[in-house]
């Protein structure tokens, strides 16, 4: 098994096929538990009881199944992990669910985790004898993972306790440090298949996951605080509703609405606090937001019903302001989801390492990528990434394809420029850092991202002329679309004070008394409790429907964003193509080239680091490789060597595989690729043409048409590749001939690239996957990370598309658009409701029962019927 | 009459008591994790004492 899964070194290809690598997949971390569809896929996968799937984790055995025991197994970490699971009398783990192991990964030091600076990081807390970690498990995937891990005080001795977060895959283990080393802690469980996902950002505390949970808890204690005190104000006011005479009950009606006050006032002071300080942001920033009109409502509410209680003159009206906090509250809780393991707030600190390995003499240490000053000698292993901008000290493959884009791992001498964000592919390398990690360009990029945010955040409706130039810290060019419930209120809000003050002055002949009251009435009905739940309710269930479809979004406004999309700028590698997997094209020059013929080009490319050559050894290799002699390669140019044929062994072939130039190819007959010659004559082109996502090209297709026959494309399409175009022609037949095609786009360029779009008013979505997309993602309206495996690495987003589900884009773009819709005919309903209290209102009749009926209904009524088209437009999703 | 003050005092303190238990459950992160737990019961526990809910301070 190659090193990680993660870098997608491809598997032995089946001899004599043109695909050489196989279709990288991910099963263990897929959303199998979460979603009932991935969960019938896995099983497709690996269906029951079929010979050919791995005993421990149940994908094929492919090419060939490693057997012991009588069974069979993907690979040996598979068969190992079976065979310790036994070994630790833990077998009823495999009777809880079919095939239920994680695969193994392989490899992985851990010993970094016993450098006291380290694990002093790591450890969350620490009392007396016990320290507790906590551990990110991306393979947890069903219950049999939870019930093994979970045992490991059993079979791992110096674990207290281990308690599986299954939301956030997490492993919190309480351990006795005096009894047990930490890294053999880690061991084991990667052993098992547990290996733990540990970057920089771990180890500067809690995670996205915890973060989440943790601010959800003072609004569940609100919405507690609220539920109780408007029931029982519910309850106290009931006499009420039935027209209890203040005169018959004597002292009772003062101590019930003594009571009323009593519980209304942590509503207003503990729970409603939220929405005070929402509307008095909302006026200092100028920025109209929908907290205004309601904190306006609840001040009516609270002032007119205090004023009725002390002045004997009425009962007040604060069974509707608890009521109104609390299914506030109900709608903020229900929009507020907790996405678990994801995250959308990463920056470059997720995508380094945790620890690195520096020389210091003899031996090496472990110590923290922060720490390394220029001059220090690193070693990174493969599948690694390089901390800090670094000089090699050897040859090494660099991957380059989530900081620029390239989709092609790049051979590098020795003494060249490794910038930090490049994963080291092959063997191990030595490097010489040459910049602190904060300085690397890497880190450019994000501190430049994070200013960005910064400045929109803090100066929303800033306006600057034009697109900025390269690498300058401007503010985007104007401020991310506002959710439809805040621009309304920009009109909503005036309106309804001149509408309070126009009815008291129409009542001012009846005395200032009743100009009040009705002053208040139109506030209290007015405020706009419906308007404020439509969107939590239709947008938030809405949520629910993304994610099973495979789009993870951020928060409800991204569904609003989505919608109002009229540009889709895509990245290519690793976005439109899958990352690594590609198809060895070849075009023949006189006639096809014979067995002999590929396996002698074979023998010579085996000999060269460059991924084509690569990609030719494996393909055209199969078991029997003919050795090569006399090797020489030329670097940046090709490589040369001569095989001897079998049948014939004095004559040998001079193959040359590389650049026209190197070939001696005429430059009138030169094609794009690489050449191939045998004895001086050009046999063949080839170049390696990466697959496509499934369903990606009927994707773009789709988007790229007029939603009605004649009429204009909906959407301007456009694509940003960090790779050569040696890929053109292909996509510009995906794309419509409108579309711009950008090639060798640099991060920076895309970034501006986005602005200048958004500049000329387009409202525009960005598709990326790599760091390279990161700073185009933060500038767009709506950025969408597109991962294959949700546990990996994927840039800071406003949601995270599954690869998988690339081809649904279009119908997920539709539902946006029919939840938009469902947001306004929920708006309008409401604004009916309250059309209907106005005319109460300032007809001066809005007595606390109508009130008291009037809000919970229209409340209920608009919720619902969010819920309800939630659910009816997520046809959407699947049509077509 | 004053039986209903009784009542009505007797009837906000169940409720308070309620809400405390509420309050108590949230801080103490019952409400952080809502898929395990419904996992973990789905196993026959045999071994014994091996469940220690103690010490799970949230630091």
């Amino acid at each position: 098994m190659p090193a990680a899964r993660a870098d997608l070194c491809p598997v032995t290809p089946p001899v004599h096929t043109f695909r050489p690598v196989a279709e990288p997949h991910f099963p263990s971390a897929d959303f199998r538990a979460d979603h009932a569809d991935a969960d019938a896929a896995s099983q497709a996968q690996g269906p029951q009881h079929d010979p050919m799937a791995c005993a421990h984790c149940g994908d094929p055995c492919t090419p060939r199944p490693v057997r012991r025991n009588g069974e069979n197994f993907c690979c040996s970490g598979c068969a190992t992990a079976y065979q310790l699971i036994h070994e630790l009398g833990m077998e009823d783990f495999y009777a809880l669910n079919e095939a239920p192991g994680a695969p193994v990964r392989d490899g992985g030091d851990w010993s970094w985790m016993d450098e006291p600076v380290l694990q002093e990081r790591l450890i969350r807390f620490r009392k007396g004898n016990r320290a507790v970690v906590q551990f990110r498990l991306p393979s947890i995937h069903c219950s049999s993972c939870v019930w093994l891990l979970e045992r490991m005080p059993e079979y791992v001795d110096g674990v207290i306790d281990a308690r599986v977060h299954y939301g956030r895959r997490e492993l919190e283990l309480h351990f006795d440090p005096e009894a047990v080393r930490l890294s053999a802690v880690a061991t084991q469980l990667q052993r098992l298949g547990y290996a733990p996902a540990i970057n920089r950002a771990d180890l500067d505390g809690e995670s996205e996951g915890q973060l989440r949970s943790r601010a959800r808890d003072p609004l569940l204690k609100r919405l507690g605080v609220a539920g109780f005190c408007a029931g029982n104000i519910m309850l106290l006011s009931f006499p009420d509703y039935f027209h209890w005479d203040p005169v018959t009950a004597g002292p009772m009606y003062g101590l019930v609405n003594v009571l009323k006050v009593v519980l209304a006032l942590p509503v207003l002071f503990y729970s409603g606090s939220i929405y005070w300080r929402a509307a008095w942001l909302s006026l200092k920033t100028r920025v109209p937001s929908v907290d205004i009109p309601i904190a306006l409502g609840m001040l009516a509410l609270a002032v007119r019903s205090f004023y009725d209680i002390v002045s004997a003159s009425g009962e007040g009206y604060l069974d509707s302001l608890a009521g109104l906090v609390f299914l506030l509250l109900v709608g903020r809780w229900f929009q507020d989801r907790v996405h678990g393991f994801l995250s959308f707030r990463r920056d470059y600190r997720s995508f380094f390492p945790a620890s690195v390995l520096k020389e210091e003499g003899e031996t090496r240490r472990a110590v923290l990528p922060d720490d390394l000053e220029p001059g220090d000698v690193i070693l990174v292993r493969p599948g690694e990434v390089v901390p800090a901008d670094a000089d090699l000290l050897e040859e090494a493959r660099v991957d380059y394809h989530f900081l620029t884009g390239e989709s092609e791992p790049i051979p590098m001498a020795s003494g060249e420029r490794c910038y930090g964000g490049g994963r080291i592919l092959g063997s191990p390398a030595r490097l010489k850092v040459a910049k602190r990690l904060g300085t690397s360009y890497l880190a450019s990029l994000w501190e430049r991202d994070a200013l960005r945010e910064e400045a929109q955040t803090g100066s929303a409706g800033q306006e600057t002329s034009g697109p900025s130039g390269r690498a300058s810290a401007q503010p985007s060019a104007r401020p991310k679309l506002r959710q439809v419930t805040d621009r309304l209120s920009r009109w909503f809000t005036p309106l309804v004070v001149v509408l309070a003050l126009a009815s008291a002055a129409l009542w001012w002949s009846a005395g200032p008394a009743k100009a009040l009251e009705v002053l208040t009435a139109v506030l209290i009905v007015a405020c706009p409790c419906g308007l404020a739940l439509a969107a939590p309710f239709a947008l938030g269930h809405a949520l629910r429907y993304f994610d099973r479809a495979g789009l993870h979004l951020r928060d409800t406004a991204a569904i609003e964003r989505l919608a109002a999309l009229n540009a889709l700028v895509f990245d290519k590698t690793g976005t439109l193509t899958a990352p690594g997997a590609g198809e060895l094209r070849c075009t023949p020059v006189g006639g096809e080239l014979s067995a002999d013929e590929r396996r002698a080009v074979a023998a010579v490319a085996a000999g060269s680091a460059h991924p084509v050559s690569r990609r030719l050894a494996e393909a055209w290799g199969g078991d029997l490789v003919p050795l090569a002699r006399a090797l020489r390669e030329t670097p940046g140019a090709g490589i040369e060597g001569s095989v001897s044929q079998a049948e014939d062994p004095a004559s040998a072939w001079t193959v040359r595989i590389g650049s026209a130039a190197y070939c001696g190819v005429a430059e009138a007959d030169t094609q794009p690729g690489t050449a191939l010659c045998i004895n001086g004559r050009l046999r063949a082109w080839v170049h390696v043409q990466p697959t496509m996502r499934p369903g990606s090209a009927e994707a773009l297709q789709a988007l790229g048409e007029a939603p009605r026959a004649g009429g204009r494309p909906r959407y301007r399409m456009e694509l940003l590749s960090g790779d050569q175009d040696q890929d053109r022609q292909r996509l510009e037949g995906l794309f419509p001939a409108t579309a711009e095609l950008h090639f060798g786009v640099s991060p920076h360029d895309k970034l501006a690239r986005i602005e200048a779009l958004r500049a000329e008013g387009h409202t525009v979505g960005m598709f990326g996957d790599g760091l390279n997309d990161a700073g185009a993602l933060a500038a767009s309206d709506a950025g969408l990370a597109v991962a294959d495996d949700l546990s990996g690495y994927f840039p800071a987003s406003d949601g995270v598309l599954e690869a998988s589900a690339l081809g649904r884009l279009p119908q997920l773009l539709q539902y946006a658009r029919a939840m938009r819709g469902a947001v306004w005919v929920a708006i309008g309903v409401s604004f009916a409701y309250n059309i209907v209290g106005l005319s109460f209102a300032v007809s001066g009749r809005l007595t606390p029962l109508v009130a008291a009926i009037l809000m919970p209904i229209s409340s209920l009524t608009v919720a619902g019927l969010g819920l309800l088209l939630a659910a009816l437009r997520s046809r959407h999703l699947h049509k077509n | 009459m004053s039986v209903i003050v009784l009542l009505i005092m007797a009837s906000i303190a169940v409720a308070a008591g309620f809400l405390g238990l509420f309050l108590w459950a949230v801080k103490d992160g019952q409400y952080d994790d809502d898929t395990t737990p419904a996992i973990r019961i789905l196993f026959d526990d045999t071994g014994g004492d091996r469940r220690r809910s103690a010490g799970r301070k949230r630091s």
